[in-house]
């Protein structure tokens, strides 16, 4: 092997530290420059370049692929027939002792798919979690109202949910109080900063 | 994007012609060069036009070219830095021609 082929050889290793994706695309052209620059100038002089290079490019790259990185459709679409999958099973079981698991896996299944696909819309700034603070706090009271209702009726025989009930009422209760709580949370901050914001705007320059 | 407002041209060739439009300042790695090359055509500033011209010579190399918009953006960016350059200098004598 010729020095200049080792010295391409460890810069081809050197390569393999880029995404895969801007190597799939510039993997030979980036050997190809950097062989070109070793014919013509000292190898030292171009591996200090190089080095120097790869500090600052490697990780740019990275992170220019991290965030142009696909949507997380795949992530949503997944969760989303898992949570499906499990209710289906859930309410198919009726009042099987895995029931409850099955009710579980499809909350935290619907509830990833809707962060994903929240995750995965452009932010708009006139959407701001914060000003939606109002539609969390509301949301555990109705849950809690929901529940009780659901306690209160008779239920026909065939659905009637037995021991499970108990497991039922005891989530809905606790995700009830967690709502609520985080709700109030964000709304004592958004009203906070909104008063901070006035009192900024109003104040003299 | 000024380097290439003389024409099309290749990564080596650009790196070279960066070097010496900066006179020696900026000097790119493997890395920069494309990477910047990369983003410029994921902008659409930008073509790459290996395969639209009969080449000479044998070795496999990319050609960029500037689109009308990336002539564009290169355009005002000289003018930009033209104008900032006028503006300056009178306040600092030595620099640019409008130097006393």
């Amino acid at each position: 092997m010729t020095a200049r082929n080792a010295h391409l050889a460890v810069y081809q290793r050197m390569t393999r530290l880029y995404p895969s994706s801007f190597r799939h695309n510039y993997d030979a052209d980036l050997v190809a420059l950097f062989a070109k620059q070793i014919e013509d100038e000292l190898p030292a002089r171009v591996w200090a370049r190089t080095l120097r290079d790869l500090v600052i490019s490697v990780p740019t790259q990275r992170l220019e692929t991290h965030m142009n990185r696909p949507s997380s459709h795949l992530l949503t679409a997944l969760s989303g027939v898992g949570a499906a999958t499990a209710a289906l099973l859930a309410f198919t079981l009726g009042t099987g002792p895995a029931m409850p698991v099955f009710l579980v896996v499809a909350f935290i299944g619907g509830a990833i798919a809707v962060w994903s696909w929240q995750a995965g819309q452009p932010v708009r700034a006139d959407k701001v979690a914060g000003k939606s603070w109002w539609k969390v706090l509301l949301a555990g009271p109705a849950l809690a109202a929901l529940t009780f209702v659901a306690m209160a009726i008779p239920w026909p025989e065939g659905m009637d949910l037995g021991d499970n009930a108990y497991w039922l009422i005891v989530i809905a209760f606790m995700t009830s109080l967690t709502l609520a709580a985080t709700g109030l949370v964000l709304g004592i901050v958004a009203v906070v900063e909104g008063r901070r914001t006035r009192q900024l705007g109003t104040s003299p320059t | 994007m000024l380097a290439l407002l003389d024409g099309e041209n290749h990564g080596y060739a650009l790196m070279r012609r960066v070097e010496e439009l900066s006179a020696g300042a900026v000097r790119m790695g493997p890395g920069t060069l494309y990477g910047t090359l990369n983003r410029l055509l994921g902008d659409g500033l930008i073509i790459e036009t290996t395969d639209r011209v009969p080449r000479e010579d044998n070795e496999r190399r990319r050609y960029y070219q500037l689109t009308a918009q990336g002539a564009t953006v290169a355009q005002d960016e000289l003018t930009r830095l033209r104008t900032l350059v006028g503006r300056f200098s009178p306040l600092q004598p030595g620099l640019g021609s409008a130097g006393p």
